[in-house]
């Protein structure tokens, strides 16, 4: 028996082109960047007349002509890259707040930490120590005096930037790669934290 | 007794010197000072003689090859902030990782500390040299300019492999959502998209690294206001771009790629170049083989992307 493709799954333009919707919607998924193609001029039309350049951008639904359908070069593009997704809709999707994060972890986050949460979150992520990414998780503070210093400042500090990282995380890519190195020291500032309360007792 | 060529007119000493700028360097050589006026002699000797074969010899001899490749300068270099160190010292780049947090509190409670935090960091440094052999035999008929045109190529693969690790730092920095792959001519939308998305974020590009053809695409723009002013509507018919759009100081050079266009933001909020010892040339003859050597040797030379937030990129795809 042959063996069932995810890939056959995807939609082709042609099957969006037989949809039925008010609406041409498109968007990219996942960690990945924004992507535009030039839209060409109709044979003698009109001097500076305003093209509509189609531009996606990650997670962001978009509206699009139907001219796209037909246009080679953005048919190559949806046949080489999966992440694009193009579909036929009455009712557009409300523009998600994708910036926003809980606010319990929003009211303990530097704009800084947050934006370099997000910046985690929406690009590629390398299981090795020397990767930036990798290196702001696990991010050590060598000013901190002594280990209680270090564990106020973990959870202060590190901790709402984890849990922001975490958010995005699962809004975005869901990778449990990434999900994993930030859950292992989330644990890690637990456990830190639990021995610290049972001291005190 | 009277001195080889070598010894009088030898390629300049780049100890000391920012060898960044040697790529851009008009000439290599000097004269030694005590043969200076014993070569100018020479040459007003031949431009006076009536030997009109020894003329025409001194012409070709300092007739100066046509150029089949343009000067190579440093491209993405830009991007970084130039740091020197001495030789043997440890270069540590402090970074700061989380910074602080302020917050709303009830008068009676207390306060939330902030600590420093920041990591260290020693960058990877790389080396370049290339040298140069002069065969005795190929001196008969290859003159000054030749050899000077020699030393400049070599100096111009240099800047082009320093400029590719350059390159490689920035594109192994950039965040994946600064890269806007675009079908097409380079188009005021796309353009457009990562000027005012770097504005965005607190990062605006203000300088694109760019081939002169995909910004020339400029004047094909379709400008939506109502009228273009009349300094833009000149520039575009003269040079076919104007060049402070957007704020962004265009930086054009035929060895920028066609298909990538770099765009960043003060060097400054970005990273380093740091160049560690100093450039040096050193001279030797072969008398077995007959041949005059020439090795150059770079300094030592890192680059660090610190913040990637002010880098973007336009890929042609």
């Amino acid at each position: 028996m042959a063996r069932k493709s995810k890939k056959a799954k995807r939609l082709t333009l042609d099957d969006v082109k037989a949809q039925i919707g008010k609406y041409l919607v498109a968007t990219l998924e996942g960690a990945v960047g924004p992507m535009s193609v030039e839209a060409i001029a109709p044979l003698y039309s009109p001097a500076n007349i305003k093209l509509p350049h189609l531009l996606l951008q990650a997670n962001v639904v978009s509206i699009i002509d139907d001219i796209w359908l037909d246009d080679g070069r953005f048919r190559r593009l949806y046949d080489q890259y999966e992440y694009i997704k193009v579909w036929r809709t009455d009712e557009l999707p409300v523009e998600p707040k994708l910036y926003e994060l809980p606010s319990e972890i929003e009211a303990r986050l530097s704009s800084i930490s947050k934006n370099n949460a997000y910046r985690i979150a929406t690009s590629p992520f390398v299981n090795d120590p020397k990767h930036p990414s990798h290196i702001m998780i696990w991010t050590r503070n060598e000013g901190a005096a002594g280990e209680r210093a270090t564990l106020e400042w973990e959870l202060k500090i590190i901790r709402p930037f984890l849990q922001a990282i975490k958010v995005y995380e699962q809004r975005f890519g869901n990778r449990p790669e990434v999900l994993k190195e930030v859950d292992t020291r989330l644990k890690m500032i637990a456990e830190k934290t639990s021995v610290e309360a049972q001291l005190s007792i | 007794m009277s001195k080889n060529w070598t010894e009088v007119i030898k390629p300049k000493a780049l100890v000391g010197h920012n060898a960044l700028s040697a790529s851009q360097e008009s000439s290599f050589w000097q004269v030694e000072s005590g043969s200076l006026t014993k070569l100018n002699a020479l040459v007003r000797q031949v431009m006076l003689s009536q030997d009109t074969a020894l003329r025409s010899r001194f012409y070709a001899a300092m007739t100066a090859p046509i150029m089949l490749i343009i000067p190579y300068v440093e491209l993405y270099d830009r991007f970084f902030v130039s740091t020197s160190f001495a030789d043997g010292e440890d270069v540590l780049h402090p970074s700061e990782v989380v910074p602080n947090i302020v917050t709303e509190v009830h008068p009676q409670s207390g306060v939330v500390f902030n600590q420093p935090s920041y990591l260290f960091s020693r960058p990877n440094f790389s080396m370049f040299s290339s040298g140069m052999k002069v065969p005795w035999q190929a001196l008969s008929t290859a003159g000054w300019p030749i050899l000077e045109r020699n030393m400049n190529q070599i100096m111009w693969e240099i800047a082009r492999k320093r400029d590719a690790k350059a390159k490689t730092a920035i594109d192994n920095a950039i965040p994946t959502g600064h890269i806007l792959s675009h079908t097409g001519g380079v188009v005021k939308s796309s353009v457009d998209y990562i000027i005012k998305e770097s504005n965005k974020i607190g990062f605006p590009v203000t300088q694109a690294v760019i081939n002169p053809g995909r910004l020339m695409e400029m004047q094909s723009w379709t400008w939506t206001m109502p009228n273009i002013p009349e300094a833009v509507a000149t520039a575009l018919v003269q040079n076919l771009y104007y060049g402070q759009y957007g704020g962004v100081n265009w930086f054009v050079n035929p060895n920028a790629s066609s298909t990538q266009i770099y765009f960043g933001g003060d060097p400054t909020s970005i990273g380093w170049h740091d160049m560690k010892g100093s450039a040096r040339t050193d001279r030797d003859m072969n008398i077995e083989t007959g041949e005059d050597l020439v090795a150059i040797r770079d300094p030592l030379h890192a680059w660090t992307v610190e913040n990637a937030l002010p880098l973007w990129r336009l890929d042609i795809i």
